[in-house]
């Protein structure tokens, strides 16, 4: 009985000191060093990682023994150990600001995305600044990668200081085109629009003319996700928005002077608005428009009810590939997107970075950690000597008579996509390079030099290049957010606030239960409800990073 | 026996009242609790001039206050009426479809519910418009229905429950009550309005008392499920405001402020509400 009670208490004792954050004690470092069997010193390296169901692992293997780790410890000396993984990046978050908070020492080497746990880890004095490190082993192509985008380092720059590795994003990955429904143009003898105007007829056209042939007027033009701000990542409206002058909404902009504004807040919104005002008394919009989320706007669209949507290219697999499984007969094609009035084009731009390894700073091995780096980069730069024909036997490709096979069918027991073993989550990227290589492909038919390029491009199939082309080739349109800072001290305050009133005046003014002179007001009092002074703090933000070198 | 679920609660229920303090300060979670700098009541200070804080409390109010009216009332009659049904298998199957709803996650039924009450072909406004033969209604988008959607929604959930509550109570009722009545010469409806009532009241005023230290709850998953920009002026409540500007925006004081604001009302609330049951009804737990 005592000593359950001991047990008991000690546990009691313990959670309490885990929850009041006051163990200050510093764990044993995790770098010592081991000998693998080949005699080869092995350096250990801790991380922790999100684990999402995308991630599959072949029987027997997991986060912490998969051919990516082996291959790390066999070709590079690093053994990675995961301490923990989270399913999604809301407990990964929680459970890094217990660790935080709790004063447990941070993992070696480990990845965020949002920017605020980012500031607080750094403001925390806990993980590592990487200037130094970066100057002395990163390689020449990674350090021009580097310098090539300074911005990607913004979100953990604090005093002039980098503290984090930008683990890049596709540059232009996730911006959008349009994708509309072939054969209802074909059936309708409509040509591809150029521009809004264009668009309109078709919208009309696809409401009013009975594209699906039912006998029932219950088609609608455009699909679009507003719940969540009406520039977002699948049923994109921001062209609409980008048609009409350089702002989206939500998204900070560059001003000539250099200076950041809110796209929000800026006159040519209002034209938008007006827009899809008229858009929805018309019967082009869902009626639903104002309650739909990303994933619930595309049902129209997959069920063959919308013939346009606005979408990355890699919407070819998701949702139009079940569009046309539903909808027998249905063709849809990418299309550029098209011009406002003034011949504007605008679209928003996916950020640079998809998040940030920070270092604790008790680290000792940055020259591994880059070695790894840049030996991963090294299958996408295509001069690889581990990942000739592709990443992993028996994971993305086979051989077959000395040759590498990539048919799914063709691989024993399926393919696995073992890039995302990485801790990079996925096969690196550089900025702009994928499209740029689809858009060459595409256009000069050439045929693929590499595993890296046949996989991620050519067997996506031909819609996707296309459309990975039509994005490229627009690149000059986008309207990239230029805030990647933490949320500034009033956007904590009233940042909510702020963004509440934001989604329902635009809602409203799209339902035409407010006038479009709502957005005036709007305006007014977004600058005087903290807005104004958001600016500044944004503006004072970007003055700090810029002057980082 | 009692020592592991006393150790369960102190853990799991009392330690965590310790994070309180960071209402009264401005936590940041690398420093924790004990040397986050200190701010005294600034927070609350702040959920009463904002409007959005007041227009969130009223909202919580209005909502809440809808759904212990009728979680109590609709149950209540139902158990009346389904205590009339003698057929013991009919009155079972009822019973458990009523009570079935109560199994499903708001997440599941969010999107039941989406698509049900959708203006283009859900199947609500597809019944209405050929009943009445009126407009389609956007019953979640707009202002004038979110709330009636909210609460009947809830109720249907919920009222199951209540039901089987109130149906044991019926059953506990002294048999010899209703052979005087009938002797007196009592009808059906005169029973249950001098007998079963009376006999329920007890009950009745537990289970109401027990819904009042609730009255800030209207609902965190159901709301957050159900609502969207054009119904937040009558459909935000305190829990979803908590969430966004606590874990979304990442103000933690504040949305603790709120949050603690919430908890000492519905404190309040039950030690009133308690105290009226001891005085009217003679209800007592301790």
């Amino acid at each position: 009985m005592f000593k359950r009670l001991f047990v008991s208490m000690a546990a009691m004792v313990m959670t309490i000191g885990l929850l009041a954050g006051c163990t200050d004690k510093e764990p044993a470092s995790s770098d010592e060093s081991s000998k693998s069997s080949e005699g080869k010193s092995v350096v250990t390296i801790t991380t922790i990682r999100t684990l999402k169901d995308d991630v599959k692992f072949r029987k027997g293997e997991d986060v912490n023994n998969n051919p990516a780790t082996r291959w790390a410890e066999k070709e590079l000396g690093i053994k990675f150990k995961t301490l923990w993984t989270a399913p999604n990046d809301e407990q990964y978050y929680n459970k890094i600001r217990l660790a935080l908070s709790s004063g447990q020492e941070l993992p070696d080497v480990f990845m965020v995305a949002d920017g605020l746990l980012i500031n607080d880890l750094i403001r925390s004095g806990k993980v590592m600044p990487v200037d130094e490190a970066i100057e002395k082993y990163a390689s020449p192509r990674l350090k021009e990668i580097f310098n090539k985008f300074p911005e990607a380092f913004y979100p953990a720059t604090v005093n002039s200081k980098r503290y984090g590795i930008p683990r890049f994003s596709g540059g232009n990955g996730s911006d959008s085109l349009l994708w509309i429904r072939k054969d209802w143009l074909d059936k309708l003898g409509l040509q591809p629009p150029k521009t809004i105007e264009d668009l309109e007829k078709i919208m009309d056209a696809f409401v009013n003319k009975d594209p699906d042939g039912n006998g029932r007027k219950d088609t609608i033009g455009l699909t679009l996700a507003s719940k969540n701000g009406l520039a977002t990542w699948l049923a994109d409206g921001s062209f609409i928005f980008g048609a009409y002058g350089d702002y989206v909404p939500g998204s900070w902009s560059k001003e000539k002077d250099g200076s950041l504004v809110y796209g929000s807040v800026q006159p040519s919104i209002k034209k938008g608005l007006a827009k899809l005002h008229e858009w929805y008394e018309k019967g082009y919009l869902d009626k639903e428009v104002g309650i739909l989320d990303e994933q619930t706007a595309i049902k129209s669209f997959v069920a063959g009810k919308s013939g346009i949507l606005a979408a990355p290219p890699w919407a070819v697999g998701w949702p139009i590939a079940d569009a046309i499984k539903n909808n027998p007969g249905a063709v849809v094609e990418p299309y550029p997107l098209p011009s406002g009035p003034d011949g504007k084009i605008g679209r928003r731009g996916e950020g640079l970075t998809v998040g940030m390894f920070l270092f604790n700073k008790n680290f000792k091995h940055m020259d591994k950690f880059f070695e790894y780096w840049d030996a991963i980069y090294s299958y996408v730069f295509n001069d690889s000597k581990y990942f000739k024909y592709g990443l992993f036997e028996g994971y993305d490709y086979v051989m077959k008579d000395g040759k590498p096979v990539y048919d799914p069918k063709q691989i024993p027991g399926g393919a696995i996509d073992p890039g995302k073993y990485f801790l990079t989550t996925d096969i690196p990227t550089i900025p702009y390079m994928l499209y740029n290589l689809a858009e060459e492909l595409y256009t000069t038919k050439r045929q693929p030099k590499n595993a890296y390029e046949y996989t991620k491009i050519v067997a996506q199939g031909e819609p996707y290049m296309k459309a990975a082309t039509i994005v490229n080739q627009q690149n000059e349109y986008r309207i990239e957010n230029e805030f990647s800072g933490p949320p500034t001290k009033t956007m904590q305050k009233r940042g909510e606030f702020l963004t509440k009133m934001e989604r329902e005046t635009f809602a409203n003014i799209i339902y035409g239960r407010a006038p479009l002179g709502e957005f005036d007001k709007f305006i007014k009092k977004w600058r005087k409800s903290g807005g104004d002074d958001i600016t500044k703090e944004v503006n004072e933000w970007y003055k700090s990073v810029k002057e980082s070198k | 026996m009692l020592l592991p679920a006393v150790i369960i609660v102190f853990i799991f229920q009392y330690i965590p009242l310790l994070g309180l303090v960071m209402a009264f300060q401005d936590y940041e979670p690398w420093l924790g609790f004990l040397h986050s700098p200190w701010v005294g009541l600034e927070h609350f200070k702040t959920m009463f001039e904002y409007e959005d804080a007041r227009q969130v409390i009223w909202n919580t109010l209005v909502i809440s206050t809808l759904k212990i009216i009728f979680n109590l009332v609709v149950p209540l009659v139902f158990a009346l009426l389904l205590n009339e049904v003698y057929i013991m298998k009919f009155k079972r199957t009822v019973q458990t479809i009523v009570y079935l709803p109560h199994f499903l996650s708001w997440v599941i039924l969010g999107g039941i519910l989406i698509d049900m009450l959708s203006p283009e072909g859900g199947i609500v406004n597809r019944v209405f418009v050929s009943l009445f033969n009126i407009e389609p209604i956007f019953f979640l988008g707009d202002n004038d229905w979110f709330r009636t959607v909210v609460v009947i929604t809830d109720v249907w959930k919920e009222c199951g429950f209540n039901t089987i509550v109130f149906l044991a109570a019926i059953t506990s009722i002294n048999p010899t009550l209703y052979e005087a009545a009938i002797v007196d010469g009592a009808n059906r409806w005169q029973q249950t309005i001098y007998v079963t009532l009376p006999s329920m009241l007890p009950i009745i005023i537990v289970v109401g008392t027990l819904s009042l230290g609730n009255i800030l709850n209207a609902g965190f998953d159901q709301i957050l499920n159900l609502y969207n920009p054009l119904v937040y002026k009558t459909g935000d409540i305190i829990d979803t405001y908590v969430y966004r500007v606590g874990l979304l925006n990442g103000d933690f004081s504040y949305g603790t402020a709120v949050g603690l604001f919430k908890s000492v009302i519905s404190f309040i609330l039950v030690v009133t509400g308690y105290r009226l049951a001891y005085k009217y009804a003679n209800y007592k737990v301790f």
